[in-house]
């Protein structure tokens, strides 16, 4: 009877132990955000070197799962970009994420300023650039002057800062703002004054956010980008000093898709699949005035090369 | 040859492969890359025996001769042209005609709104040039694969607009790990009915030229395949 009772008051003791510790961990950070981001980001981190300081799994880890405590974002999709924000959205996802309102817009800033290795919030980014207006013009341009001025950064941060050049594009669809920014930012003094964290590679990252820059352009949609991308085929412009003429052809290809079809084509049929882009490639450089013409363009180099 | 009582050919197990043809020596048995008489989906892949969509047993042999030069020709000698990030190069390099076959080192393109593409290797439709990184070349099927995009195949289970007139739709399944046509790498060694009648009628063209240095077009009569 004595042991029974022993026994009795040891289950009840081992039930309040494991009560006491869920409530002081698992109610705080709840279980599949804790563990996933954890191990994620912490890979992450390793990958890049951890050249990044100040960014732990545990830090990582806590910001979404307060953030779902703290903020009033409901919304299926942003919750599953919360929890996974490094996670870059297709276009046809994008194009399907629910539009954002001012208030949203903020919040999902607010998020990413919680979030201090680019790398892990790429998805964040491409979302902004996608729904986002003013004050993720505002976010976006100062993460690539400033937020990171003096920093060193990796290679694969530094990638996922230069893709957010030609996202900037899918802002200025909307933003004019953004849309300025990218005429600037062909000027590559622009990027010499302004880029803002230490790179392995100055004069090399210089060319390549130019040559984003005019992807961005081409990214707008905007009939005026027509004719700044014929602009740059001027010997003297920084595009072709830099030797960008292959990125100002797939440019202009690039905005001609983006007037002539439709979004829904753009993002969910075409959305990044290679093999389908170099279909539409090829049947424009052949069958389209526009195309030929650049084509043309395009081939002449080399011959003035060999003469 | 059995037949039924209208005189059609005995089908025992409905799958419009008469009996004596999946049967040809009459024992009964499976005979080796065949289909079995008993069964209307011998491979079990869910594509039925015999059809368009059913991989069936096929030998095709490819020679990859050692390349006749270790670089490109001027002006594909540039770095653009070895190390690719943009479309219009790596399109440039595909259609130059000094060879049909050109090994390049990267092919890494930036897609607004995506991350980069970076294929093993590309061909079009209708049209002889393949590009292939070098570090595929050993990769099952990755070669022949690419051919296969030359005769307009698409990948399996995809429907094509007919952007090309040689392009076909490719019907299957588009997960099926062992499809030589699969969209993702790695693929199999397999190719369906469709594939099998496109591989054993093209003859491409030999690319050898310098005089010529690109196919300005693709002229649909003219390549139309055959």
């Amino acid at each position: 009877m004595k042991k029974a009772a022993i026994s009795l008051l040891f289950c009840v003791a081992s039930l309040f132990v494991l009560w006491f510790f869920y409530t002081l961990t698992l109610r705080e950070f709840p279980t599949h955000y804790s563990t996933r981001m954890s191990e994620s980001w912490a890979g992450k981190d390793n990958a890049t070197g951890g050249e990044m300081s100040g960014t732990t799994g545990t830090e990582l880890a806590r910001s979404p799962g307060t953030a779902r405590q703290q903020h009033t974002i409901v919304q299926p999709a942003v919750a599953d970009l919360l929890r996974e924000p490094w996670r870059r959205l297709t276009l046809a996802e994008l194009a399907s994420f629910p539009s954002l309102g001012p208030a949203e817009e903020k919040e999902l800033i607010e998020h990413c300023r919680e979030i201090s290795n680019p790398t892990n919030a790429s998805g964040l980014f491409s979302v902004l650039a996608y729904h986002g207006n003013d004050a993720a013009f505002e976010f976006l341009s100062d993460t690539l002057t400033n937020r990171f001025r003096d920093q060193r950064l990796s290679a694969e941060q530094e990638a996922v800062l230069i893709h957010l050049v030609s996202d900037m594009g899918l802002l200025a669809r909307r933003n004019d703002r953004a849309f300025l920014f990218l005429r600037q930012g062909l000027n590559s003094e622009f990027w010499r004054g302004s880029l803002g964290w230490l790179s392995h590679d100055a004069e090399g990252t210089i060319r390549t956010l130019m040559a984003m820059t005019l992807r961005g352009i081409a990214a707008s949609g905007r009939p005026e980008a027509a004719s700044i991308l014929v602009e740059q085929r001027k010997p003297d412009s920084d595009v072709m000093r830099l030797g960008l003429q292959g990125a100002l052809v797939d440019s202009a290809f690039w905005l001609w898709l983006a007037l002539n079809k439709s979004e829904q084509f753009y993002s969910s049929e075409l959305g990044g699949q290679g093999e389908q882009v170099m279909s539409q490639f090829s049947a424009w450089r052949q069958r389209t005035s526009e195309g030929q013409e650049w084509a043309r363009w395009f081939t002449s180099l080399q011959s003035q090369r060999q003469h | 040859m059995a037949t039924d009582a209208s005189g059609n050919p005995l089908d025992y197990d409905g799958d419009s492969l008469p009996d004596y043809f999946e049967d040809k020596n009459g024992n009964g048995t499976i005979d080796s890359g065949g289909s079995d008489w008993r069964d209307p989906d011998t491979d079990d892949d869910g594509q039925g025996d015999g059809g368009v969509s059913d991989d069936l047993a096929c030998y095709l042999e490819f020679f990859i001769p050692k390349a006749r030069k270790a670089t490109f020709p001027f002006p594909y000698n540039a770095t653009n042209y070895n190390t690719i990030t943009d479309l219009a190069y790596l399109e440039e390099l595909r259609t130059a005609r000094f060879a049909n076959l050109k090994l390049v080192t990267l092919i890494s393109i930036p897609m607004p709104g995506s991350p980069n593409w970076e294929p093993l290797g590309y061909g079009q439709p209708c049209s002889p040039g393949i590009v292939l990184l070098l570090s595929a070349v050993g990769q099952t099927g990755v070669v022949v694969h690419e051919y296969g995009h030359t005769f307009g195949l698409p990948h399996r289970g995809e429907a094509r607009s007919g952007l090309f007139n040689c392009e076909v739709d490719n019907p299957g399944n588009p997960a099926d790990p062992t499809a030589l046509m699969r969209a993702t790498a790695p693929a199999g060694p397999e190719i369906n009915g469709t594939e099998w009648a496109r591989f054993i009628a093209w003859n491409p063209e030999t690319w050898n030229d310098s005089n010529t240095p690109h196919e300005e077009s693709r002229d649909q009569s003219a390549f139309l395949c055959r």
